[in-house]
């Protein structure tokens, strides 16, 4: 299991548990940032830090202390303009994705902002609430825009790792996904997602059991849901985009118009993508 | 470079308005979205273009007026504003507080400045208070409308405010299907010779002026177009091509005048290059047409050297507007 990474909070007894493994910690705590890359790094290897920042971005004091730092911030919304242009300059020096809530119907456009300025950011849906409309905006931004800027997930892994015949799931972009993401609590219990942890509902209770959980019969059911929308023949497995969702938005009732044509476009732009990689292979030299 | 619209309201009302007609057929509470401002650096910037003209109405009753110019200036353009000078005291301060210190190779306002003698005095002082705060990145701007103008009050301006010594002459021209006030081809040559006097002022005050579309260059004698020169700084033109202004909605035309000429949509092209050259296309059609103002434009050896373009094409179309419809079909409005 040595390929999983693990997410949790951080918590130095039980990061000393581990050893060599890629962690993803959680903090609300931007004071700790420095002090956690010195810590996890000593015997394993910092993947990400996660910052919930319950707030506008524009508010949050980064600071360039935080170079070569993998850091993906987690903010409400945009904030104000101005604001934030004093530290833009910052930004632009650290390793660091913004991502602002779904819920918020300007976080659309502020993303194109962010995005436009060359700072990597993404959208994150803390409920099923979403402005399909403007979901789709920014997605043919994000694909087709007319100059270069940075990436906005979860459009650019999806189009990016694209392929014809394999199902992708972007929840790998949020750090949920449980084939190559696992969420410890800190008392060393295992879930398979963050609501799952958030939940208590956990596939081991003790830690040590992380070696053998690909043995699990309940993280193999896990791995293994996708086939019950087949099984279920639910409306999610007609969806010829279904390899690129994996029904996440299954709840909704009215999929016809909403996912359904979000999800047709994007396939659409992915696919385009590679046809235009393959059509237009860049040139490889023999190497000295 | 283009210009963009940021709203589709102003607080003046000028007789010569070139945008009274684009103004009229647009709601007032138009005004440019966000999304729609970097679509359109996006469109500048792929077309290798980092200029961008900001225009109204009145820009700076955008909500946005400020962070829109430091967005543009973030992404590295070059803004020149249009502007009124007329905006409120708390958009004043706080335009001030942001935009003073920036490089003025980088960020310029344009002043468009009426004579004080015929604006009324709330609207002059606040022109003032814009210069006093703004002048060192602000060119004037002045509209000849008539033939009898006056520039003695902007040569004041310049001293006073500290104004950069350029001044940007705009001709007024006739908007097909609207009344606004404008130079009559009759009286253009009076006009010319009422420029030259000012032109002790000019090289007194160490004053540029840059002449606007439209100018026809046989209106001024050769002895004025002398001393043109001169106070030009030997940048003269007498063209007339596709300034491209890009409405709040997206729209797209040639120029404030013809504003309802083949009005299209950005999106109907991939980068400025096929804007321009579609333009000019059909401005080729109309001059196609009738060369000039003047007969003698037809057989002019200037027009043929492309030294001049026969004054504007507003004039053209606005003849053709009373006329049967037995010109060439492209000529005519879409």
């Amino acid at each position: 299991m040595n390929d999983i990474r693990l997410v949790c909070n951080f918590n130095i007894d039980l990061i000393n548990n581990f050893q060599g493994k890629a962690i993803v910690i959680k903090t609300n705590n931007i004071d700790e940032i420095q002090h956690i890359n010195h810590v996890v790094n000593k015997e394993n290897k910092l993947h990400c830090i996660v910052v919930n920042h319950n707030g506008a971005l524009s508010t949050l004091p980064v600071t360039d202390n935080w170079e070569g730092i993998p850091i993906h911030i987690f903010a409400t919304r945009f904030g104000n303009f101005m604001q934030f242009i004093e530290q833009k300059h910052i930004y632009h020096k650290l390793s660091i994705r913004v991502f602002l809530s779904a819920e918020i119907e300007t976080n659309y456009r502020d993303l194109q902002i962010l995005s436009s300025f060359g700072i990597d950011c993404g959208l994150y849906f803390p409920n099923k609430s979403i402005n399909w409309e403007k979901l789709n905006d920014l997605m043919y931004y994000s694909a087709y825009g007319k100059v270069q800027h940075a990436s906005i997930e979860p459009f650019d892994f999806v189009i990016k790792k694209f392929e014809y015949n394999t199902p992708i799931d972007f929840s790998n972009v949020y750090f949920e996904n449980p084939h190559q993401y696992l969420h410890i609590s800190d008392e060393g219990k295992v879930a398979l997602s963050g609501l799952d942890l958030h939940n208590c509902k956990f596939i081991t209770e003790n830690i040590n059991d992380l070696e053998n959980i690909h043995q699990s019969s309940e993280y193999k059911n896990v791995l293994n849901n996708w086939q019950n929308f087949f099984t279920k023949l639910e409306d999610c497995s007609c969806c010829p985009s279904w390899r690129i969702c994996l029904g996440k938005f299954n709840h909704i009732s009215d999929k016809t118009n909403t996912c359904q044509p979000f999800f047709n476009d994007l396939m659409d732009a992915a696919e385009l993508f590679h046809e235009n990689k393959s059509k237009f292979k860049t040139r490889e030299l023999c190497q000295p | 470079m283009a210009n963009l619209l940021l709203t589709e309201t102003c607080v003046r009302s000028c007789p010569y308005c070139f945008a009274k007609k684009h103004m009229a057929d647009s709601a007032s509470d138009n005004i440019l979205s966000w999304e729609n401002l970097i679509y359109v650096a996006d469109f500048l910037e792929s077309s290798g273009d980092k200029h961008i003209a900001l225009l109204g109405g009145e820009p700076s009753l955008h909500p946005n007026f400020i962070e829109f110019i430091i967005y543009l200036l973030e992404r590295n353009f070059h803004v020149n504003i249009f502007t009124s000078g007329i905006m409120s005291e708390e958009k004043l301060m706080e335009s001030t507080k942001v935009l003073s210190g920036i490089n003025p190779e980088r960020l310029s306002f344009v002043c468009n400045l009426n004579n004080p003698k015929t604006s009324n005095f709330s609207e002059v002082e606040s022109v003032k208070r814009f210069l006093k705060a703004l002048g060192h990145l602000t060119s004037p701007g002045f509209n000849i409308y008539k033939p009898d103008f006056d520039l003695d009050f902007i040569f004041q301006y310049i001293n006073q405010f500290g104004l950069k010594k350029h001044l940007r002459l705009g001709l007024a021209h006739p908007i097909p299907g609207k009344k606004n006030k404008y130079v009559a081809i009759d009286e253009m040559q009076k006009m010319a010779n009422r420029l030259l006097e000012f032109n002790e002022h000019f090289a007194r005050f160490h004053v540029t002026c840059g002449l606007d579309c439209g100018f026809p260059m046989c209106v001024f004698t050769n002895e004025q177009l002398g001393s043109l020169y001169k106070i030009s700084s030997g940048h003269l033109k007498f063209g007339c091509g596709p300034a491209v202004d890009i409405g709040t909605d997206m729209s797209i035309w040639c120029c404030f005048p013809l504003s309802d000429f083949h009005k299209k949509t950005i999106f109907d092209f991939d980068n400025m290059h096929e804007v321009v050259q579609f333009y000019e296309e059909k401005q080729r059609l109309v001059r196609g047409e009738v060369s000039g103002l003047f007969e003698e434009c037809d057989n002019c050896i200037h027009a043929n050297d492309r030294l001049c373009s026969g004054g504007c094409v507003a004039h053209q179309l606005s003849w053709f507007k009373d006329e049967a419809m037995v010109r060439m079909e492209g000529i005519y409005y879409e």
